[in-house]
């Protein structure tokens, strides 16, 4: 059985804890998404693109109810991140956990959405 | 009145090796014995002129009359390349101070050689006379060592003496190892001379021949015989044994040692002296007994033991002697002690041989003697003692003498045993302790791990006084006799000290009063150094440690000082690698800057509204861009951010701005949402496929009509409305996506409107006013962004601005996005 070959972060202020359910992709974002964050988010997204190609994931679940703040540029991150899997031809699936009481999910999350409706959706808790 | 005591220097190209290690204990011993410091220096053997001089012979150019008092050169060692003619223009480099080769003859140098044509004579000759040879094979040393050249040259005569023909088959050249006397026997035998019997010219090489010629299933001596030179501590535990030319290698050292103290004296020594040799047969030529025990038998008689002993005991002296070999002089009348010990032992006092024998056998260990040697001794006495019944001797007497000799090599055998076992036992220690202290100093990569190394290793490794010292300079071609040091590592006692602080002239070889001192001192000096060219320094370390702790420790402090310097080198090229990415991103958001400030609005003028606006980047540009454009109908009010930071940022930002005002002019009436997809389509296009990268921008187009209404399309922060009717702010979203990250965005972008009412303040601004956080990471937010532009609303825009502005940068003084900002208020036409 294949298993995931991307390990969890966790800095000061910012943590990403990938798991595997099934065919189901699970990442919980935890902390603050500030400039600090954005470079090592970045390169964690590519890794774990390859991740999802490997390992033919059919959906992937980003846990951002305890995200408190992600900035334009790592917001960028979650772009490439679905943009580079809807250009491999990969119908994954990506949902959004989130908290409708941070204000920064409904701006940058709905934008997401509204960008790749057929791939993105939006769980509110 | 007190004088300083001299010290001599000893170079020479190792400290191991079985040569080597002989002469140095030799001249060690006899050090001891003069009241004299020894220093010993070891390098490598030396280069050609012109070839690259190994670093390691860095230190023989530091030594001269600063530190020494004369000079002793292993020359044998240190000549393989260079030659006599090379030889003696590296001795002469020493004048004025008194010089002293060993192992070659040297013109106008004070030499001392063994007998090195005489051993290959009593080689050669013994395979032809005593075991009938005409086939003797040869595997000489390396051409420029002149020994090598001396006993090749006796090797010949040796035949020639025996009316053997010659034969150039049967003559092969090694390197004076294992290996290379592997590769002649190799040689000689493909040549197709079927030698009969090999001589070496040293035992390493015979060691060599011995182990190709098992491969080959060539048996010795059955088939073949051998023989090697020098009577190296492995002759004797080879299979079979060596037989070979014993060197009196220990007694070479100390010899060296008295002559040099003599021409210090300003005595006369010999110009060139010659040591004799002997030959000592053992398994490997058929003979399997020692030759030297065998001496004519004296003339008969007839008297009891003492009188056998008295009648012959100049004699029996003399065989004694010859049978063992004392390196230094220091037991000089064993044999005269241990015949009048048997004196004693015949006259009835018991036990009195043995007991001599046993102090002897301590007092010779302690000298570096060979104790198996005393074997012959004991043969010696036997042979000239027996005196068989019926030749008329007392058979109760020689029962008693055949008890006393058995007994007697029972305790040379158990002594002999013991001493190989220490030697053994100090040999593993060492490889123990060096091979503990290789993975410390492989892990040090600074110069203070270095020290700390070196103080909790070298104690184990047999060191308590120890000086390591680093050139200040390190290029590779400085002046030894300009070149300064200064001291990384001093240990005094067993316990590091601190180095005094200054530098000091490297010909000193460590810090001042270091090689000086009260007491007799013994030390060796060896380059700190990485291969042939990085010269580092110099360590000077006390002897009496294993002698293979110092040339494992010659490398591995070289290597630890190139990694130190190495990763000092990485250190310094990543903080330089640093700076320069830092000094590239600083310029770039310095012209990000300049792009995104310079294109902003000169003037704000559109009829109907009252305008100001702000842009402040923050210290890594965040790419933010707002724009206001009159048109006849109207006007156009632009908002935007790239996301990321940087000129990358800078440039889209440019592209977005151009686009808008292109478009704008051309089709002042034109759809908010047609314009944002068009855009969309260029930048998608430029970004990703032509610059490569992955920029994407937030951009929200609105397009102002005089009579109030207005038009807009794109995704971007909510737009603020405050209402003057209400005094209450109303946000309105916008409902587009991002520009730049996808190729076509026609059919998720779409207008809206909204209507604006005289008085009405239109708010946008960019993430940088709503994200500021303050120490507690709180946002600003959007809440206290409306309650800001409540409550300035009557003021002027520019006053709403600032207060705006004051807040957030009261909430977070240090913001590190841009902070942009259009504030607008509308009047509506008057009514005519």
């Amino acid at each position: 059985m294949s298993s995931l070959k991307v390990e969890s972060v966790v800095t000061d202020s910012f943590g990403i804890e990938p798991t595997l359910r099934d065919d189901t992709l699970s990442v919980k974002l935890t902390g603050t998404g500030d400039m600090a964050a954005a470079a090592p988010l970045g390169s964690y997204f590519r890794t774990l693109q390859a991740e999802v190609i490997r390992l033919s994931v059919s959906a992937v679940e980003f846990d951002v109810r305890a995200l408190y703040f992600l900035n334009s540029s790592c917001l960028k991150a979650f772009i490439s991140f679905i943009c580079g899997l809807a250009g491999q031809g990969l119908k994954c699936k990506i949902q959004f956990l989130t908290d409708a009481r941070l204000g920064w999910q409904r701006r940058s999350l709905t934008a997401l959405e509204r960008m790749s409706p057929e791939l993105v959706s939006i769980a509110d808790t | 009145m007190s004088t300083k005591r001299r010290t001599i220097a000893l170079l020479m190209d190792y400290v191991g090796g079985d040569y080597q290690s002989e002469v140095r204990f030799g001249v060690e011993r006899a050090a001891e014995a003069h009241d004299v410091n020894l220093l010993v220096a070891f390098g490598e053997t030396l280069a050609l002129p012109g070839a690259t001089d190994a670093a390691q012979n860095s230190i023989y150019h530091l030594i001269g009359e600063e530190t020494v008092d004369g000079i002793i050169v292993a020359s044998a060692t240190l000549c393989h390349h260079i030659g006599i003619e090379g030889m003696r223009e590296f001795l002469r480099g020493y004048a004025p101070l008194p010089v002293f080769s060993i192992g070659m003859e040297i013109e106008g140098i004070p030499s001392l050689t063994v007998d090195n044509a005489f051993g290959i004579e009593l080689a050669v000759g013994h395979m032809v006379d005593a075991h009938g040879r005409r086939r003797v094979a040869y595997i000489g040393g390396p051409a420029n060592n002149e020994e090598a050249r001396t006993r090749a040259e006796a090797y010949w005569g040796a035949l020639a003496a025996r009316a053997v023909p010659p034969d150039e088959r049967l003559f092969a050249e090694g390197a004076f190892t294992i290996d290379s006397g592997r590769s002649a026997m190799r040689d000689l035998l493909a040549r197709g001379g079927e030698p009969d019997a090999v001589v070496a010219a040293n035992d390493k090489m015979a060691l060599g021949a011995m182990e190709l010629l098992k491969e080959r299933g060539i048996r010795v001596p059955q088939d073949i015989l051998v023989a090697g030179f020098d009577d190296a501590v492995i002759a004797r535990f080879s299979k079979p044994s060596l037989t070979t030319v014993r060197q009196p290698m220990k007694r070479l050292g100390a010899l060296a040692m008295d002559s040099m103290v003599r021409m210090l004296d300003g005595k006369d020594v010999q110009d060139v002296a010659l040591l004799e040799v002997e030959l000592t047969c053992r398994e490997s030529c058929g003979c399997g007994v020692q030759a030297s025990a065998s001496l004519p038998p004296p003339g008969t008689t007839g008297r009891g033991g003492a009188a056998l002993i008295a009648a012959q005991r100049g004699s029996l002296e003399r065989a004694l002697r010859r049978s063992v070999s004392i390196p230094t002089g220091s037991l000089d009348g064993w044999p005269g002690d241990l015949l009048s010990a048997l004196e004693a032992e015949l006259t009835g006092k018991e036990g009195r041989f043995l007991h001599a024998l046993e102090a002897l056998l301590d007092a010779a260990g302690r000298a570096g003697a060979i104790l198996d040697h005393f074997q012959g001794a004991i043969a010696v006495l036997r042979e000239r003692l027996h005196r068989p019944v019926e030749d008329g001797g007392d058979g109760v007497f020689q029962d008693a003498l055949e008890r006393l000799w058995h007994a007697s090599r029972i305790v040379i055998g158990s002594a002999s045993v013991r001493v190989e076992g220490e030697r053994r036992l100090n040999v593993e220690l060492a490889s123990m302790y060096l091979s503990w202290s290789a993975r410390s100093f492989s892990t040090c990569l600074s110069l203070p791990i270095l020290k700390r190394v070196m103080a909790s290793e070298l104690p184990a490794l047999g060191f308590s006084r120890v000086a390591v010292s680093l050139y200040d300079s390190t290029h590779g071609g400085h002046d030894p006799q300009q070149t300064t040091m200064k001291t990384l590592f001093l240990m005094e006692g067993g316990r590091e000290v601190e180095p005094p602080p200054a530098s000091f002239p490297a010909r000193l070889l460590a810090p001042d009063g270091f090689l000086g001192g009260g007491e007799r001192t013994t030390l060796i000096a060896i380059p700190v150094a990485f291969g042939d060219l990085e010269k580092f320094g110099v360590a000077v370390l006390n002897s009496g440690a294993h002698e293979l702790v110092y040339d494992a420790l010659r490398l591995q402090l070289g290597s630890a000082v190139k990694a130190a310097a190495l990763h000092r080198e990485m250190i310094r090229q990543v903080e330089l690698r640093e700076r320069l990415e830092q000094e590239r991103i600083h310029q770039e958001s310095v012209v990000a800057a300049r792009i995104q400030t310079t294109l902003v609005p000169e003037r704000l003028s559109v009829e109907g509204l009252e305008l100001s606006a702000l842009m402040k980047p923050a210290a890594a540009v965040g790419g933010d861009y707002y724009d206001v454009l009159a048109t006849a109908e109207g006007g156009w009010l632009g908002i935007g951010d790239v996301a990321g930071h940087g000129l990358a940022a800078g440039l889209v930002m440019l592209m977005i701005q151009s686009m808008v005002s292109a478009l704008t002019r051309r089709d002042p009436g034109a759809s908010p949402a047609r314009l944002i997809s068009a855009i969309n389509a260029a930048v998608y296009e430029n970004v990703r496929g032509r610059l490569m990268r992955d920029e994407h921008a937030t951009l929200l187009l609105l397009r102002y009509e005089r009579g109030g209404r207005v038009t807009f399309a794109g995704a971007h922060d909510d737009i603020i409305v405050c209402r003057a009717r209400t005094r209450r702010c109303v946000c309105i979203p916008s409902s587009g996506v991002w520009i730049g990250a996808l190729p076509a965005i026609d059919a998720m972008t779409r207008d809206a409107e909204f209507v604006l009412e005289d008085g009405d303040v239109l708010v946008l601004y960019s993430d940088g006013v709503t994200e500021a956080r303050d120490a507690h990471h709180e946002q600003f937010g959007l809440e206290r962004l409306c309650a800001a532009i409540e409550s300035a609303q009557s003021a002027s825009v520019v006053a709403i601005r600032d207060r705006v502005l004051k807040e957030v940068e009261g909430w977070c003084p240090s913001p590190d996005d841009d902070i942009t900002m259009v504030v607008a208020r509308y009047r509506a036409p008057r009514q005519p």
